[in-house]
């Protein structure tokens, strides 16, 4: 075999690729893919909207969960279709909480309940629609079930021709646990910043969605009067002292327990005795300071959103339908991020009104305005229209109330 | 085994030339889109789609939005059949008046509509208006007057079948009534309702006048309203095809004249959103000016009913302003597109931070397609200043375009001076040499330019005496070349058909994770590559011994060297990935090729520290 001849045939061709690929970067900046081949959208019934708010539509957590999908991902083209769905069994709020963490990046995907027996219809129509993309990370997952389901249910995704990959425990403190110990070996690295909650007090546990969903932040539970194994095991797994911040007042989450918690690192109570004043409390409540790292190359730690201020968007759960609220904290993930707050199905109380007025924007110029925007999460028997028009009133821009003009 | 190295090494070089397109991939598959697309409402994180199929129910939904426990001093009802009377009259919304204004139709239905607004704001009256509590525009407005003032409502009627004349003396109300202390006037041209829309979202919001102009003249009324005040600021909103140059030099008469037009609809409202004359605070100045401002659009199709947007303008009247956009019905105008990127907020710390753009979408799906609202829904999502999301190009992905671009160029022009000068080197040699402009761009090609400078009689003899750094250098590149490509090559591959991820326990948890087990398999691969595959081809004209005892006396060198290389190159890898950007990029991300571009140049340092003793005990030869 002639070797230098052979090297000179692929001359060319080499050539004629390299060519190629110039034509083909050239192309690049000048054609236009077509972002515009989603047509044929049904045109469902009509939502209360307001100025200032969007009512996220739903009669059960089914329809809100893919409702507030819908928000998300409108799924018009690859890049605005998740990674992936995390399909969890409706049941247990907690199982729900502990499936937020699989929503943040570089995950990206929004949670849909489904049933322990079947995938209801409504899902399935939201799983073909999002048709998520796979994770590059974990071989092209594209779904995810937290919590048992029957074969049926597998066999249905696998008829979807959806990769899955499930997590279940004994119990919804191992559930954590688990999927803790999952999105630490994606990021090689567990997030040393991890919320506690009372497994009996949905209400004062819920809002810690929207900043898990995020910044990536887990919670794990504890029971009334202990700290389960499972719980103890995931806060030593951090390469160092973890920093843990406490759901609840000491009638929520005892000084006993924490005391026991101030073992595995750093505990701190969010602020506010009654679950709406804890809500906002969260809202305002910021911790920074150096966390992991030796001698010059410390990373910082920056928990909680810290709003004080005009600008921002805010998610009004109500606490007595906690597998509602969950999802709702993909809000925070994608688009405007923002904390969640709680509100009653026919009143928004009064220290969520009055952290509204704080962070209320005021009329600053035609040209730089800063704007506040609410989501309502259910339908009208879940969060009632008056409390939607009076949300849209403590969101909407202060006009100068004299008539003097600009 | 000769084929083999020659067919991989030409694989490797293929794939570094087409593989960093991929990040176009979406250019020519956007995914399954299903055929029919079912929803529970129709609003995005980003957009909100108010789903009126005409203009008199958008009217319906707006004026209850906006007015509903709103007690105003008057209200406003316009004739629905004469646009610039509409037009106008939006400045009744705006500061200090705040009126809501009605488009009017003259049908049965509409009066009793109209009067039960009417009758459920119940104004009190404005002293400016004479005491009337109803303003009636235009002509057909009349059949209200009966059934308004038989309900107690007092009236005040501006009408004149000229048209001109009509506008002007809207204009003067309004200033009678002290609106607009500022002395502005918009200019539009009465041909086409078009141009003059955009005006109607900043009328709403500040009050501004408007007196309308024929193509060719300046009518009698017109000219004689602009008589009547003097020190104007005017501005004509109208490009040359509406307005000619000619009136507009003849306005000058009257005072300050800027134009603000451009022929093309969509374009030209995204001109006025950027209009800002800072001596008047005239304008919304959308640009980066004003980047720490949040902003609504109103978007409407082109194609649409002006009174459609006339009706849902009334929604920007109050606490919520913003310009108004023109959409074609299925796809964004490349100058919406554009402007709409531009005004996208960046985020520095948090994407908490803020501020967030809001598109408020005039119509139904048929109106206003779903996969526009998808687009404007992800154009305007917040993004991060470093990486600038999908899709955006960052400073970052630009230089790493700039420098892939430059790698090819290295390439090219290596391989022509290899196959033209350098005919004595040894094939692999030259193999390797083009891997290396690949993975390294200009690096790769000074490294070439100063190994071989100089030494054109050595050419034949294929032995370059070359001074202790630069053998250090030739010998890194000998294992660099086919290893970093090999490296590069199987991480890209690992990713793209999704990386293995294993769930451990314990302290070496971290052994599972996806990054982990990818610099592990492609480090293993490069290795294998080199010890078995290349440096055995690259030694054969140096060295006669058998191919088994080449492998076995260069394994631990090559081991050495190559491990040398890929603790820069994947340590650096792993810091960019994994800390240095806020979200780890995928394959098909162009920053994923930023940090491997980087990471090669990284890996080249920490090969060269490492290759240094290799040299000195004679391990590695420099001099090829």
């Amino acid at each position: 075999m002639n070797f230098n001849r052979r090297m000179n045939h692929v001359r060319w061709g080499l050539g004629a690729v390299t060519a190629l690929a110039v034509l083909l970067l050239l192309a690049v900046l000048f054609y236009r893919p077509d972002y515009y081949k989603a047509e044929n959208v049904t045109n469902p019934a009509p939502v209360q909207i307001t100025q200032n708010t969007t009512r996220v539509p739903g009669e059960d957590v089914f329809q809100v969960s893919a409702s507030i999908a819908q928000i998300v991902y409108p799924a018009t083209f690859a890049d605005n279709k998740p990674n992936a769905v995390i399909l969890v069994p409706q049941g247990d709020w907690r199982r729900a909480l502990a499936a937020v963490n699989l929503i943040h990046f570089p995950i990206d995907a929004p949670i849909l309940f489904i049933k322990e027996n079947e995938i209801p219809e409504i899902i399935k129509q939201e799983i073909k629609r999002l048709d998520p993309e796979g994770l590059f990370v974990d071989g092209n997952t594209k779904a995810y079930i937290v919590g048992p389901v029957e074969q049926k249910v597998k066999d249905e995704l696998r008829g979807m021709k959806i990769k899955f990959r499930q997590f279940d425990a004994v119990n919804v403190y191992e559930l954590a646990a688990m999927i803790d110990q999952y999105r630490a070996t994606i990021n090689s690295d567990h997030t040393d910043m991890v919320m506690i909650a009372n497994e009996n007090a949905p209400e004062f546990s819920i809002f810690s969605a929207s900043w898990t969903a995020h910044a990536g932040s887990p919670t794990f539970f504890v029971t009334d009067n202990e700290v389960p194994e499972a719980t103890k095991i995931a806060l030593k797994r951090r390469a160092q002292d973890a920093f843990i911040y406490l759901l609840g007042s000491e009638d929520v989450i005892s000084a006993e327990i924490a005391d026991e918690l101030a073992r595995y690192g750093h505990v701190q109570r969010i602020p506010g005795t009654d679950p709406f004043g804890m809500s906002t409390g969260f809202a305002g409540y910021a911790d920074f300071g150096p966390n992991f790292g030796y001698w010059v190359a410390k990373t910082i730690r920056m928990f909680g959103w810290g709003i004080a201020e005009a600008g921002h968007n805010f998610i009004l759960v109500n606490p007595a339908q906690p597998e509602m609220a969950v999802p709702a904290g993909i809000l925070s993930h994608r688009g405007k991020h923002g904390p969640m707050l709680l509100v009653q199905e026919n009143a928004i109380p009064e220290p969520v009104m009055r952290y509204l007025k704080i962070v209320q924007p005021t009329y600053l110029s035609s040209q730089e305005q800063l704007f506040n925007f609410g989501w309502i999460i259910g339908s009208p028997s879940v969060i009632g229209e008056q409390v939607q028009i009076e949300a849209d009133k403590l969101l909407q821009v202060k006009m100068p109330e004299s008539r003097v003009k600009e | 085994m000769k084929r083999f190295g020659l067919y991989l090494s030409l694989a490797l070089i293929l794939f570094l030339i087409l593989a960093p397109l991929v990040a176009v991939k979406e250019a020519f598959s956007t995914g399954k889109i299903p055929r029919v697309i079912d929803r529970l409402h129709l609003n995005t994180g980003n957009t909100t789609r108010l789903t009126e199929q005409d203009w008199p129910s958008m009217q319906r939904l707006v004026l209850k939005q906006r007015y509903d426990g709103v007690q105003a001093d008057a209200v406003v009802v316009v004739d629905a059949d004469a646009w610039p009377l509409a037009l106008a009259c939006q400045s009744f919304s705006a500061e200090p008046l705040k009126l809501p204004v009605i488009l009017f139709k003259s049908t049965e239905t509409a009066i009793n509509e109209v009067v039960t607004n009417i009758n459920k704001w119940s104004p009190r009256g404005l002293n400016e208006f004479n005491g009337a509590d109803v303003l009636l525009v235009g002509e057909n407005t009349s059949s209200l007057q009966n059934e308004l003032q038989q309900g107690g409502h007092s009236t005040l009627v501006l009408t004149s079948p000229d048209i001109y004349k009509a506008i002007a003396s809207v204009r003067d109300t309004l200033l009678t009534a002290g609106a607009n202390k500022r002395q502005d006037l918009i200019v539009v041209g009465a041909d086409n309702v078009k141009y003059a829309l955009p005006a109607a979202a900043w009328m709403a919001r500040r009050g501004t006048p408007v007196l309308l102009v024929e193509r060719d003249k300046i009518p009698d009324a017109t000219s004689k309203a602009l008589d009547e005040i003097t020190s104007n600021n005017i501005y004509v909103l109208a490009p040359p095809s509406q307005v000619s140059n000619s009136v507009v030099n003849e306005l000058q008469k009257w005072g300050q004249v800027t134009r603000i037009g451009e022929e093309d609809p969509a374009a030209h409202a995204v001109f006025f959103a950027r209009f800002y004359d800072e001596t008047n605070r005239f304008g919304w100045q959308a640009t980066q000016d004003t980047a720490e401002a949040a902003r609504h659009y109103l978007l409407g199709s082109v194609t649409e009913d002006w009174l459609m947007f006339l009706a849902g303008n009334q929604l920007f009247s109050g606490s919520n302003f913003g310009p108004l956009l023109f959409t074609s019905a299925d796809k964004l105008p490349a100058q919406t597109e554009k402007f709409l990127w531009s005004t996208t907020p960046d985020w520095w710390v948090t994407p908490a931070e803020g501020p967030f753009n809001h598109t408020w979408i005039l119509g139904e799906p048929t109106q206003i397609s779903y996969a526009v609202q998808g687009r404007v829904d992800f154009i305007q999502e917040l993004r991060d200043y470093l990486d600038q999301g999908d899709q955006g190009i960052s400073g970052i992905e630009a230089l790493a375009l700039v420098w892939f671009a430059l790698a090819l160029a290295c390439a090219i022009w290596t391989w022509f001076h290899l196959s033209t000068r350098l005919t004595q080197i040894a094939p692999f040699m030259k193999l390797s040499w083009l891997l290396v402009m690949l993975v390294l761009g200009p690096v790769g090609l000074w490294s070439y330019y100063i190994c071989y400078r100089g030494y054109n009689h050595q050419v034949a003899l294929g032995e370059f005496p070359r001074p202790l750094w630069v053998q250090v250098l030739s010998a890194t590149l000998g294992t660099a070349g086919f290893g970093m490509s090999t490296m590069v090559t199987v991480a890209f591959l690992l990713a793209y058909f999704g990386l293995p991820l294993i769930i451990l326990q314990g302290p070496l948890f971290w052994l599972g994770s996806p990054m982990t087990q990818s610099i592990l398999w492609s480090y293993l691969a490069a290795l294998a590559v080199n010890i078995f595959i290349f440096v055995p081809l690259m030694l054969r004209s140096k060295e006669s011994s058998t191919y088994r005892d080449t492998v076995r006396d260069n394994a631990l060198t090559v081991f050495f060297s190559m491990t040398a290389i890929s603790i820069g190159m994947m340590g650096a890898m792993w810091l960019m990935q994994m800390r240095g950007l806020t979200v780890m990029p995928e394959e098909e991300n162009l920053i994923w090729w930023a940090t491997v571009w980087g990471a090669n140049v990284i890996g080249l340092i920490t090969g060269y520290i490492g290759n240094w003793p290799l040299l000195v005990r004679g391990r590695k030869i420099g001099t090829m």
